[in-house]
């Protein structure tokens, strides 16, 4: 039979077994609900991403929209009235010809050129008949005809298609560049320069016009700045790409767009 | 006959009415707790019947009854058939304990691995939940609130019931009314949670 004493040993055995095993467990638990706190912050981060992404699609698709209307109002109905014009000059310069009327002649086919030229650029559809390597070609004559700077257009491997959506995202992306160096840079040369590789295609911009302080815009308020270069970022975020900005007061800027394929 | 017993009686047998109300509602592992409590209610019955004398042979013979259903209990929501086997061997460590270790008095020694062994499965039911891929709560779960109780009990216990004969041989008067107070109420809280458990919702880590 056993002794007394040794029941209670036994309890403190027990004891004592059984807080260790609390104790693992506790631990054990601790790391279980980190993990799951873990989890559950990756899986928000994943959703707010997924939202992100289709807050932008919506916008994009808006503005593409947007400017696809526009575009076809600027063909359809401004460029029918400036053909319109045209016809009546055309008749006034056989009737009276004169050197001031030849000009505007001139001018008006001009003004008409540049309208279809920029309604091809508005136009999404452009993309898709013609592919993002022309639509690019033809924002740079466009840009040349306004005699404000001189472009360059360079390619490195092959042109493919990267599908319509990207492509239109892209374009979308090389306008908005593009504009913000007539606009703010004041540039002698624009170059752009798409390179399509097996696993990624680049499209690079450069410019030597004013420059900027990249740092400087990254610290301003969002009051102080424009969206332009969060945009950029968001845009190319949105095909799973990068965008790279370089550029220093006085040197030009050169930016970089990258997406994996 | 004195309250805490009347109020302790009344309250295993509230816990087997509401199982009998919920029964169809109840998941399998919450049956089992409703068999649990009528033997424990049988159990506690005959003993008082018997009387303080002989009624260590009654606990003697529910312990291994009590282990198989807890183990039962957990085994269905764990889904681990190999903790059936651990039913054998307490039942052989039964019958040693009680023809040699402990003949003729209160089986501490197996109350101690119940209390340690059940206290594991608790453990791992709890870590399981944490586990489980639900939005739902914790107190959903059908063994929740019994597991938080049996866990309590346990703890609370452990030295009440592990070094019960020696007490009631050599400290009775002095701490002997304490143990009983400590024993009262982790009994009440313990089938207070089993009441909560029959009561709430009963999800289950097999995925009901």
């Amino acid at each position: 039979m056993q002794p007394l004493y040794q029941e209670v040993a036994f309890s403190f055995i027990i004891a004592s077994l059984l807080l260790v095993l609390m104790v693992t467990f506790i631990i054990s638990f601790a790391f279980i609900f980190q993990r799951r706190q873990a989890r559950f912050r990756e899986e928000k981060q994943v959703l707010l991403d997924a939202h992100q992404r289709e807050i932008l699609q919506t916008q994009l698709e808006t503005q593409n929209q947007t400017l696809e209307y526009e575009g076809q109002e600027l063909h359809d109905h401004i460029g029918q009235m400036l053909t319109v014009v045209l016809m009546h000059l055309n008749v006034m310069d056989e009737d009276h010809p004169t050197a001031l009327l030849t000009e505007t002649l001139d001018l008006t086919n001009r003004v008409i050129d540049d309208i279809r030229a920029l309604s091809k650029s508005l136009d999404g559809g452009t993309v898709s008949r013609f592919g993002l390597h022309e639509c690019l070609q033809l924002e740079l004559e466009r840009i040349e005809r306004l005699g404000r700077c001189h472009t360059q257009f360079q390619t490195v491997g092959t042109p493919w298609l990267l599908g319509e959506q990207v492509e239109i995202v892209l374009l979308r992306i090389a306008q908005e560049v593009l504009n913000n160096a007539l606009k703010h840079a004041h540039c002698k040369t624009l170059t752009l320069q798409t390179s399509y590789q097996p696993s990624s295609f680049t499209m690079t911009i450069t410019d030597d016009g004013a420059g900027f302080s990249v740092d400087a815009v990254a610290e301003r308020t969002a009051s102080q700045s424009g969206a332009g270069m969060t945009n950029l970022s968001r845009r190319a975020a949105l095909l799973n790409g990068t965008c790279t900005v370089w550029s220093q007061p006085g040197s030009g800027t050169r930016i970089e767009i990258n997406v994996p394929v | 006959m004195v309250w805490y017993l009347v109020s302790y009686y009344l309250l295993i047998a509230i816990g087997i009415g509401v199982g009998m109300v919920r029964y169809r509602k109840l998941i399998r592992s919450s049956r089992l707790l409703v068999l649990l409590l009528i033997v424990s209610l049988l159990t506690e019955l005959i003993a008082r019947l018997l009387g303080n004398g002989e009624s260590f042979i009654v606990y003697t013979l529910f312990l291994p009854i009590e282990y198989a259903l807890l183990t039962w209990i957990y085994t269905w929501e764990l889904q681990k058939p190999t903790l059936l086997i651990t039913i054998l061997v307490y039942t052989l460590l039964t019958a040693i304990n009680a023809i040699f270790i402990q003949p003729d008095m209160f089986n501490s020694n197996l109350v101690l691995i119940t209390q340690f062994v059940t206290s594991a499965w608790a453990l791992l039911y709890l870590r399981d939940i944490l586990r489980y891929p639900t939005e739902a709560k914790f107190t959903d779960f059908a063994l929740f609130w019994a597991s938080c109780g049996l866990l309590f009990f346990n703890t609370s216990c452990l030295f009440v019931y592990g070094a019960f004969n020696f007490v009631d041989k050599s400290l009775y008067l002095s701490i002997g009314p304490l143990f009983r107070v400590i024993r009262v109420t982790a009994n009440h809280i313990l089938y207070f949670a089993i009441i909560l458990s029959l009561l709430g919702k009963q999800n289950s880590l097999r995925g009901k």
